[in-house]
């Protein structure tokens, strides 16, 4: 596949804030967007001493729904831990995080090929859930200024295992991350506003002089967008492997790198060493008990894993051949999904309902019960066209909801948009036509089946206005088959 | 590991970012040293017949419901109050020495 010397072995470590209310352990405003700084905090966030963090509960429902989605499997008990690091944006010199016992353990997502079938499978190592950090902006002097906002709001960490095996397969997997979080409805994921964050572990392998080198791992935070994973990926390979060619250090280190993607320059830049694990001095959390999951009724993962909504993958098995690529678009929109599984579940084909979720989404999200049905009805009879129905849809909308007795198919009349059809006008034109046009006639039966086109226009031109193009078509060929 | 060297709590004293004299390297390293070995006692005990907890409250399940706090309660302090208390602050931004090129927030 790929004609670079070596082979790309890439895990991601996913972060994404949660769409709570308030934040992790305090029940401060999660809003860390928006707000003037340093105003949705308390001592808690703030890091003040003897205060009580409390876990939000709909944060470990929102990490168990993620886990479920993954088909992790959510163990019985799970623990808190500080982990410990001195950076500005953490007021309390820790974080609460999970080290050894995280609510989700394993799991897996698919990525699929356009007809719906499993391109290839990234496992995950775990889902943990644990607290942001507050945001540091760089000033001029020397000085940076910090704003806790965000500090304490719930994140999630979804850490996968180094299966990726290409940029092109890293970028689309967060994608298809970003997707399944949202369509779990857990978090809006968006990366420009930093709500979902990505590190990126990466090393190559390759064989040179019979045997295989595998080069130590560099872990490049700060890659921020779906388009820098892929860069970040490709450039770091790269370098590692020019540094090993070139005879560097990178042939004798043993310990990880750190660095990070610099998105104007697209380079990654090496800052550090990392710390081991330990360095990290975690220890249990004193403040705060384990969670048992299964032990209450409204985490309980059996239940829950009822409520989850239908996943993308499970929507693309089913309608990815026949929707094609309008379907990927209608899996990025909760609303859309919505509209587009309960018009399939009222009876309409899965194509239609996707192209009229792209034509007259507005007709879609303001219609009543019943509305979509009738129309869709009006015009698989034939007594509408699609297209006519589409240049007047706003007309259309407005007076059908003029009045609650008011039907499709009144409003069809007064804009004007039924399409009349009798039956002895049509049967006695066609009668005239085929009298009158012997030779196109027979030039049908000897095979020109383009023909039809002109009688049928003769044939709408005589019953002047009280036939439907495709129920004459189908009348002309019933007629010439005899 | 009973006995602390001076390049432990080097190492120590960095993750704490703590600067320490070479004369506070020996001290520190002879006063943890005892510290440890006070605790190592504990290693002593037999608790193959004790079970494994997370904790010393015998707790589980302590959560709170996501519903922002009311105001007045304790935990709803004027902010400014604490910005204020902050060495330096520039308005309502708490103001700290640039810290460059160095760790990276471990989330
Ligand atoms: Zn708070």
């Amino acid at each position: 596949m790929s004609s670079l010397p070596y082979r790309y072995i890439v895990g991601l470590e996913v972060h994404a804030e949660l769409n709570t209310e308030t934040k992790m352990f305090c029940r401060c405003v999660n809003k860390p967007f928006g707000s003037e700084p340093n105003t949705n905090v308390c001592p808690v966030c703030l890091g003040l001493p003897g205060t009580l963090p409390v876990p939000n509960r709909e944060a470990v429902k929102k990490t168990i729904l993620v886990g479920l989605a993954l088909e992790s499997t959510i163990p019985k008990i799970s623990k808190w831990d500080r982990k410990h690091y001195f950076y500005p944006d953490s007021p309390k010199a820790y974080q609460i995080s999970q080290s050894d016992m995280p609510l989700c353990v394993g799991g897996h997502l698919d990525l699929l090929a356009p007809d719906g079938s499993v391109e290839s499978t990234v496992r995950f190592e775990r889902v943990h859930l644990e607290e942001d950090a507050g945001k540091l902006q760089h000033a001029a002097g020397g000085v940076s200024h910090v704003d806790l906002n965000r500090a304490g709001v719930p994140l999630i960490e979804m850490v996968s295992k180094p299966d990726l095996t290409s940029p092109e397969q890293a970028r689309r997997f967060l994608q298809e991350l970003r997707l399944l979080v949202r369509a779990v409805g857990v978090s809006d994921a968006d990366m420009e506003k930093g709500q979902m964050r990505c590190d990126v572990n990466i090393n190559i392998a390759f064989e040179h002089e019979g045997t295989t080198i595998k080069t130590p791992i560099t872990e490049v935070k700060n890659v921020n967008s779906t388009r820098a994973v892929e860069r970040s990926i490709a450039t770091e390979a790269q370098r590692q492997y020019d540094e090993w060619m070139a005879d560097g250090p990178i042939r004798t280190r043993t310990n990880k790198l750190t660095s990070g993607w610099d998105e104007d320059t697209n380079e990654v830049k090496i800052q550090r060493a990392k710390e081991g694990a330990n360095d990290y001095r975690y220890f249990p959390e004193p403040d705060i008990p384990p969670v048992a999951v299964y032990e209450l009724a409204d985490l309980n993962p059996k239940t829950l894993v009822k409520t989850l909504p239908e996943l993308p993958n499970s929507i693309r098995k089913q309608y990815a051949k026949e929707v094609g690529a309008d379907l990927e678009s209608i899996l990025s929109d909760r609303e859309e999904i919505e509209y587009f599984k309960q018009y399939i579940a009222e009876g309409m084909p899965a194509k239609v309902v996707a192209n009229w979720i792209k034509q007259v989404p507005d007709f879609l999200s303001v219609a009543q019960d019943g509305d979509v049905l009738a129309v869709y009805g009006l015009i698989k009879s034939g007594d509408m066209s699609f297209s006519a129905f589409k240049e007047k849809v706003a007309q259309f909308t407005a007076d059908l909801h003029s009045s609650r007795e008011r039907t499709a198919k009144d409003t069809a009349q007064t804009l004007g948009l039924l399409q009349v059809h009798d039956e002895n006008v049509v049967q006695s034109a066609i009668a005239e036509v085929i009298a009158a046009n012997p030779q196109a006639v027979a030039d049908y039966k000897s095979g020109n089946e383009r023909i039809i086109g002109f009688i049928v226009g003769q044939v709408m031109k005589k019953a002047a206005g009280k036939a439907q193009p495709a129920h004459v078509q189908e009348a002309v060929k019933a007629e010439l088959a005899k | 590991m009973n006995e602390l060297s001076r390049d432990d709590i080097r190492h120590l004293s960095h993750l704490s970012r703590l600067e320490l004299t070479d004369e506070e390297y020996a001290r520190y390293a002879t006063q943890l040293s005892s510290v440890v070995q006070y605790v190592a006692q504990l290693q002593s005990v037999d608790t193959s017949s004790v079970q494994a907890h997370l904790g010393v409250t015998g707790l589980t399940n302590v959560l709170a419901d996501d519903v922002v706090r009311e105001k007045g309660t304790p935990a709803d302090i004027e902010p400014m109050d604490v910005i204020n208390k902050a060495p330096r602050h520039h308005g309502r931004l708490i103001e700290v020495r640039a810290v460059l090129g160095g760790e990276v927030g471990a989330a």
